[in-house]
């Protein structure tokens, strides 16, 4: 099978809905798809400045940066109103990804990777290409490969869902329950961190899917009859 | 001044040249299978270059006679290794130059003339009916072949019709002697240019590469053969814009025609927009720092043109910046409006040298002067246009990504552009500590247990037909490094399968084996990732 790179990515928001959220940060670290390593010149991490007037951001139509929020991503208000625009940041994102599309077509896009990702970063990451690009002719974004997607929250459900031990699914929790050192819990919720972590799980599974693969015949595996529904 | 008829046949080097199958370029013997069959053959003189090129045609390479073909018999004769035998001594004569073997179809008609006594025409005849396949035709002149044998009685009946049958067959893979003879000195005289010219020898290949069918392919088998001659072949530099392949101070420099998304407009563009910067601060554009370079150039050229140059190092006039900064810096001018990309070219630029406080800005300098607007004393026209370019300056002082130019980067944008890495190749950025070796040391014969750092080029997976082994999976594969590319590395069933999930096209490895006791394949046992 062809392989792309891996861009594990998250951002951190002004609120919790996805469809409305305005992005305070994001960052990336891009993972050779083969070999698991980051690849060189491979981290991306930017402020972004959000709509900080309430009233002109649900004129747009968006929420407002709300200061739980802010206090759970160690941001201030001062700080974001020096950062770069979401659209200059997002176009810098855009150059970033695509350094990592070796053949430069929607097919080699890196696949997208994260933790929550599909319930979360990937829907703000088609809304911001719908207002910013890039998006295909039916609307959809082309900055990720669209076929497959990563969700280390899975990953981690998947293992975990029998588990008493795991207190819940949320970064924190994994944090807790995998033995992250002290750093990596005071860095939590700075996208930069964050990402850094999602892509050690998602290593740690991929080189234990890697080792088992080789062991496991799914070849002809229903061609005993045996169907479970 | 060199004249190629002035040129001896008799030539050490050149011959020393085509017997070690350095033969990539040579007129006939370029391809992996031309390459092979001359170093196993090791012609010494034109004659047996003629045979080669004749025998080197896949009817000779398939005509199975006792179980090997007519080519490798010739081989094996050649060098001692097989008897010299003829079907009756009177063909001897005939058949000595090319060890027994029916190599020409001049000999068909030589050999009906001196048993059959066939004058030229009906040697032609001959000739005529075996290569049309005109079974009429053919049994017309092998009742007269047969009656002139009987009449000459040079041979016996039973003889006359062994070797007239032999003849027959000889249709699928005998060749026109003068066709090989001009063939063969065609190949000389290529290889004596390579022998005794090499750096031009490259360079009139890598300029005709475009009439080849793979011309990718074509360039990448030139640069890589030119390493092992140690000529250097570097992409285009600023000071050495050229359209074509060219050669300086010892070097083979790319053309920009040879640049991938550089058209010929963009060619004619780049060299006059060159020409015009150097007139215009009065200077060699090596002199000529990179901010000018971009705030006069990048409007002139396409983008697609200007990423290809930049990505490549064509635009570099000195080293302290690197090609990512610069892309960095491109893609930022690239987001400036027309009249404010005019006012910093007016305003923070000074051509002549008047204005010290304007001098030679960078880029960061710039959008500082800029992004306030005109009422403020900037050259933006709003208050949104002046957020934009502010955070376009925030963003050139503090990047999102890192702009440092690492091999594997170089490696990939130059195979992107020019087809092949030359300033780097991916294994220039791995850690190949644990190598005894390179490729073109192994090439060149370096004896004992090898490791090598490489990547692998491409890979081909072989199911094995016949033997103990039959059904199971052995690999060909295509490796380089920076010094050379080997295509002969082959990693057998057992080892293949150990080592399957790292064997794949652009992973970069330590391969360890040992050299084929019969030629340079490297034999794989062992393979690391790196």
């Amino acid at each position: 099978m062809n392989y792309r790179d891996i861009i594990v990515f998250d951002f951190e928001t002004g609120s919790r809905n996805p469809a409305k959220t305005q992005p305070t940060q994001i960052a990336a670290i891009a993972l050779h798809g083969r070999k698991l390593t980051a690849q060189p010149g491979g981290i991306f991490n930017s402020e972004i400045r959000p709509i900080l007037n309430d009233d002109k951001a649900i004129e747009m139509g968006l929420d407002p940066v709300e200061d739980e929020a802010l206090d759970i991503t160690h941001k201030t208000r001062k700080e974001l109103a020096k950062a770069p625009h979401l659209k200059t940041v997002w176009k810098k994102f855009g150059e970033f990804v695509n350094k990592f599309n070796f053949k430069k077509t929607p097919y080699f896009a890196p696949i997208p990777a994260g933790y929550n990702i599909i319930g979360f970063d990937l829907p703000i990451v088609q809304r911001v290409c719908e207002e910013h690009g890039p998006t295909d002719k039916q609307g959809r974004q082309c900055l990720f490969n669209r076929i497959h997607k990563v969700d280390v929250m899975d990953m981690v459900w998947q293992w975990m869902e029998n588990n008493p031990d795991v207190k819940s699914l949320s970064m924190d929790s994994m944090r807790e329950y995998m033995g992250f050192p002290e750093e990596s819990k005071e860095g939590a919720h700075d996208a930069l961190q964050d990402v850094k972590d999602t892509a050690n799980m998602m290593i740690r599974f991929f080189k234990f899917y890697r080792s088992l693969a080789p062991k496991v015949k799914f070849e002809k595996a229903f061609a005993d009859g045996n169907f479970y529904v | 001044m060199f004249d190629i008829n002035d040129t001896s046949y008799d030539c050490r080097k050149t011959w020393s040249l085509i017997c070690d199958g350095r033969t990539k370029g040579v007129f006939q013997l370029e391809s992996q299978l031309g390459r092979s069959w001359a170093k196993r053959l090791k012609p010494r003189n034109i004659e047996e270059l003629a045979a080669l090129s004749a025998l080197l045609r896949p009817g000779c390479l398939k005509a199975i006679v006792d179980g090997k073909s007519m080519t490798q018999h010739y081989v094996d004769r050649k060098n001692g290794h097989e008897e010299t035998s003829y079907l009756d001594e009177s063909l001897k004569p005939i058949l000595e130059p090319t060890y027994g073997v029916l190599v020409y179809q001049e000999q068909s008609m030589r050999i009906a003339q001196e048993i059959a006594g066939f004058n030229l025409q009906q040697a032609d005849d001959l000739r005529k009916a075996i290569g049309k396949k005109k079974a009429g035709l053919m049994a017309e002149v092998k009742k007269t072949f047969i009656r002139g044998c009987e009449n000459v009685s040079i041979v016996s009946k039973e003889i006359a019709e062994e070797i007239f049958g032999w003849i027959e067959k000889s249709n699928r893979y005998a060749f026109n002697k003068s066709h090989a003879v001009s063939y063969a000195i065609c190949g000389y005289w290529s290889a004596y240019c390579k022998a005794h010219f090499p750096l031009h020898f490259y360079c009139s290949y890598l300029y005709h590469s475009h009439g080849k069918q793979d011309q990718q392919q074509e360039v990448k088998e030139l640069v890589s053969d030119a390493k092992m001659h140690d000529i250097i072949v570097m992409p285009p530099k600023i000071d050495n814009l050229k359209s074509h392949f060219n050669i300086k101070d010892g070097n083979i420099y790319f053309g920009l025609r040879d640049v991938k998304y550089i058209g010929d407009s963009q060619v004619e563009k780049v060299v006059s927009g060159i020409e015009e910067i150097e007139k215009k601060y009065n200077q060699g554009i090596k002199d000529i720092s990179w901010y000018r370079i971009l705030i006069n150039l990048a409007d002139k050229v396409n983008s697609n043109a200007m990423l290809a140059l930049i990505s490549i190092g064509a635009l570099n006039s000195d080293y302290t910046i690197t090609r990512n900064r610069m892309l960095y810096e491109f893609e930022t001018w690239s987001s400036l409006t027309k009249k404010e990309k005019d006012w910093a070219r007016e305003n923070c630029d000074d051509p002549q040298g008047l204005f010290p406080e304007r001098g030679n800005r960078g880029l960061e300098t710039t959008l500082e002067k800029l992004f306030p607007t005109k009422k403020e004393g900037g050259g933006t026209h709003n208050s949104k246009r002046r957020e934009i370019v502010r955070d376009l300056l925030d963003l050139l002082k503090n990047p999102p990504y890192e702009l440092e130019d690492v091999p594997d980067w170089i490696a990939t944008e130059e195979h992107k552009y020019l087809g092949v890495s030359l300033t780097y190749s991916k294994i220039d950025g791995c850690d190949t500590g644990a190598s005894n070796t390179t490729c073109k040391e192994f090439l060149q014969g370096k004896p004992g247990k090898v490791v090598l750092g490489v990547e692998i080029v491409s890979l081909r997976e072989w199911t094995i037909k016949k033997g103990n082994s039959k059904g199971s999976i052995m690999a060909f594969l295509s490796v380089e490094d920076s010094t050379a590319s080997m295509d002969s590395v082959i990693i057998f069933p057992e080892a293949w399968l150990k080592n399957k999930p790292l064997l794949y096209a652009g992973n970069t490895v330590l391969l360890s084996g040992k050299k084929s006791s019969k030629d340079t394949t490297l034999i794989v046992e062992k393979v690391f990732q790196i």
